[in-house]
């Protein structure tokens, strides 16, 4: 199958500290890798989902793949042709074919637009503004499936989930051919989670899109997505079919994630499965930056970086120990 | 022996200029002695607006439309707010969702917990000091004695949920309210901090009233669970027997939402069709009618009474009654 997108090698830095500062605080390094060697594929039409705790770098890789951050190194190519970084007008063509819906639902919305201005903009700023711009709106508020009333109504008069629908439709407008969604179900309930991800599901199958979901909820990614990477500190640590994943973890950051997950039932109580939290990136750990919180640490994951090892057919892990599943227990 | 906190048929409204919100119509649940008890609800259900009516931290803008809130007997709501500002943080204590929100950001840690032990003027600050040093050692924080005068943006979300529990724990209250504590954490700290609760209560005594929207949080760590829609409370149930056996149809839409349940084949979300009702219209019949799938004539002019469905497990629907 031809790849849509391939990001290969990508690394993406901030700096954390001004110099002054990192020189007071005795700092050598002041910069931060947010995404450190990250490659990853993703074929037309397919759904890839990419987890991960806080400040793993995930939603820093979506914003690099759009180019809304510059990457320190690697590739970023969408069909075969790369990321026109420093082409201001070959940016604006690659962000039609690739859109993005962001974390905080109403806060990217603009307040003082009406929800027709919000989802007919993306055709004045591509200079399409000769299309029937009115039919272009209806057009899109059903395809989110929103009432045609909701055209006339402001950000704030709309629910968390009525919002992340605008929000779809605006990437939605110029027909991209990938869509990152970012954290799409943060902060909505658990039948509104649903009804989002069941539209985003409808929408790759209706328009033949390709989708990268973003998000810290497992429960999501499982039956939305073929394909997941586990991101920890900035590196994809697991990738493979999600379904493989979710049969048997190969690395134990990735186990420790599932285990997490909560289940509504009370006879059954899920244990921390790691200890501690996510360490600094100004600090990474030598060797498996995994090691400080990994419940089967041995000598060598202090000292050696792990590189990716194959455990199946299309299913890798950065790991020097990978854990094996026999049946539904997991063991060394 | 009496409840520690008794809900009595309170009703809390919002007058608007044109309409009044009816946020919490007849309210009614108590919370035992020692207990764990689980709110859980949906936006827009009224969870919030009740943890803060019982802690009086309403609004000004909220109106009491009735009811009364009984606290080892006494009705919260009569209280002046002398005597209300006496019992908060001392005998009910609450963390919140935010924990940055909880925390003055320009006072450090330290300076924070010794301040919120101004009642006790027998004691010194130095005692204060490693009172609050031994609470933050206990909530997990390594080598609390230096981190104690820390800012809190020096510390990382976890850890501040963390000192934001040990200060609430600071007055040994005997109720503590807990808002969604973890809903802004990571799914590995979510568990940390729930492990950490869980820990805590062996040496706190007090009970526990956690808001939750998460049904996966409340089945692992209440003992009993009250579950709000639109503003009522539909059932409530020992927590075993709500998950085994839920009374009421919209508990049972909640139940099948929840994504840990749906098999690994499935590749649609079961979602509660329908609208989320206006809460500023008075309506005669089931506050979810509207998009209950079971809904029969009855349902649209009458509203159900609570009903046992089991001992100690009641719920408001008419199927209940026999019709």
């Amino acid at each position: 199958m031809p790849e849509l997108l391939e990001v290969e090698g990508l690394r993406v830095r901030f700096r954390a500290l001004p110099p002054l500062r990192a020189w007071l605080a005795g700092v050598r390094d002041p910069w931060i890798d947010a995404v450190a060697d990250v490659s990853l594929s993703i074929p037309a039409d397919s759904a890839f989902g990419l987890v991960g705790e806080s400040g793993s770098g995930k939603s820093t890789l979506g914003r690099a793949v759009l180019g809304l951050v510059s990457a320190e190194s690697g590739a970023i190519r969408l069909e075969g042709s790369p990321l026109p970084a420093r082409d201001r007008a070959g940016l604006k063509t690659w962000r039609r074919r690739i859109a993005m819906t962001f974390q905080d639902p109403v806060g990217s919305l603009s307040p003082r637009l009406t929800v027709r201005a919000l989802v007919t903009e993306p055709f004045r700023i591509h200079d399409l503004g000769e299309r029937d711009l009115a039919a272009e709106g209806r057009r899109l508020m059903s395809l989110v499936g929103l009432s045609e009333i909701f055209l006339d109504r402001y950000a704030h008069e709309l629910s968390g989930g009525q919002a992340r629908r605008v929000g779809i439709a605006r990437a939605l407008a110029l027909s991209p051919r990938l869509l990152i969604a970012d954290e799409p179900t943060a902060g909505l309930d658990v039948s509104v989670q649903g009804e989002i991800l069941n539209l985003l599901a409808r929408l790759r199958g209706e328009l033949g899109i390709a989708l990268l979901l973003i998000t810290h909820n497992l429960a999501a990614v499982r039956l939305s997505t073929d394909r997941l990477g586990v991101m920890y500190m900035g590196r994809i640590v697991e990738a493979g079919p999600t379904r493989d994943i979710f049969a048997g973890a190969a690395h134990p950051y990735t186990a420790a994630l599932l285990a997490a997950i909560p289940v509504a039932d009370p006879t059954r109580h899920r244990q921390p499965a790691v200890a501690g939290e996510v360490p600094s990136l100004l600090r990474r750990p030598p060797g498996c930056e995994f090691h400080t919180r990994c419940p089967f640490i041995q000598d060598r994951c202090r000292h050696e970086r792990p590189a990716g090892r194959r455990i199946a057919t299309d299913h890798v892990a950065r790991c020097h120990f990978p854990l094996k599943v026999t049946g539904s227990e997991i063991a060394r | 022996m009496a409840d520690l906190l008794e809900i009595d048929r309170l009703s809390v409204d919002f007058p608007g200029p044109n309409r009044t919100v009816h946020a919490l119509r007849d309210i009614r649940f108590s919370v035992p002695r020692g207990r764990i008890v689980g709110l859980v609800g949906e936006s827009g259900s009224g969870k919030s607006t009740l943890s803060l009516a019982i802690l009086r931290l309403l609004a000004s803008s909220a109106k009491i439309a009735g009811g009364a809130i009984r606290f080892d007997g006494t009705d919260l709501l009569g209280l002046s707010s002398e005597a209300m500002r006496d019992l908060r943080g001392r005998r009910i204590a609450i963390v919140f969702q935010d924990p940055m929100s909880t925390l003055n950001p320009v006072l450090s840690i330290g300076t924070q917990m010794i301040d919120v032990q101004f009642r006790d003027t027998a004691a010194s600050r130095r005692q204060k000091r490693a009172r609050a040093v031994a609470l933050l050692a206990r909530v997990g924080i390594p080598d609390a004695g230096r981190r104690i005068d820390d800012y809190p943006h020096q510390f990382s979300g976890g850890m501040r949920q963390r000192v934001a529990i040990a200060m609430a724990l600071l007055g040994q209250p005997d109720l503590l309210i807990a808002d969604e504590p973890t809903t802004a954490l990571d799914v590995t700290l979510e568990a940390q901090i729930l492990d950490l609760l869980r820990d805590l209560r062996r040496d706190f005594a007090g009970a526990i009233l956690l808001v939750s929207h998460q049904l996966g949080v409340v089945a692992e760590f209440c003992d009993e669970v009250v579950v709000l829609y639109a503003g009522e409370v539909v059932e409530q149930a020992s927590v075993r027997a709500l998950f085994a056996n839920p009374g009421h149809p919209y508990t049972r839409a909640l139940l099948n939402c929840d994504p840990g349940r749906l098999s690994a084949d499935s590749r649609q979300f079961p979602t509660i069709p329908g609208q989320f009702p206006d809460l500023a219209e008075r309506r005669k019949g089931c506050i979810f009618a509207s998009r209950c799938p079971q809904m029969f004539e009855r349902c649209r002019s009458e509203a159900p009474a609570m009903t046992a469905v089991a001992p100690g497990h009641r719920a408001s629907c008419h199927l209940l009654a026999g019709a």
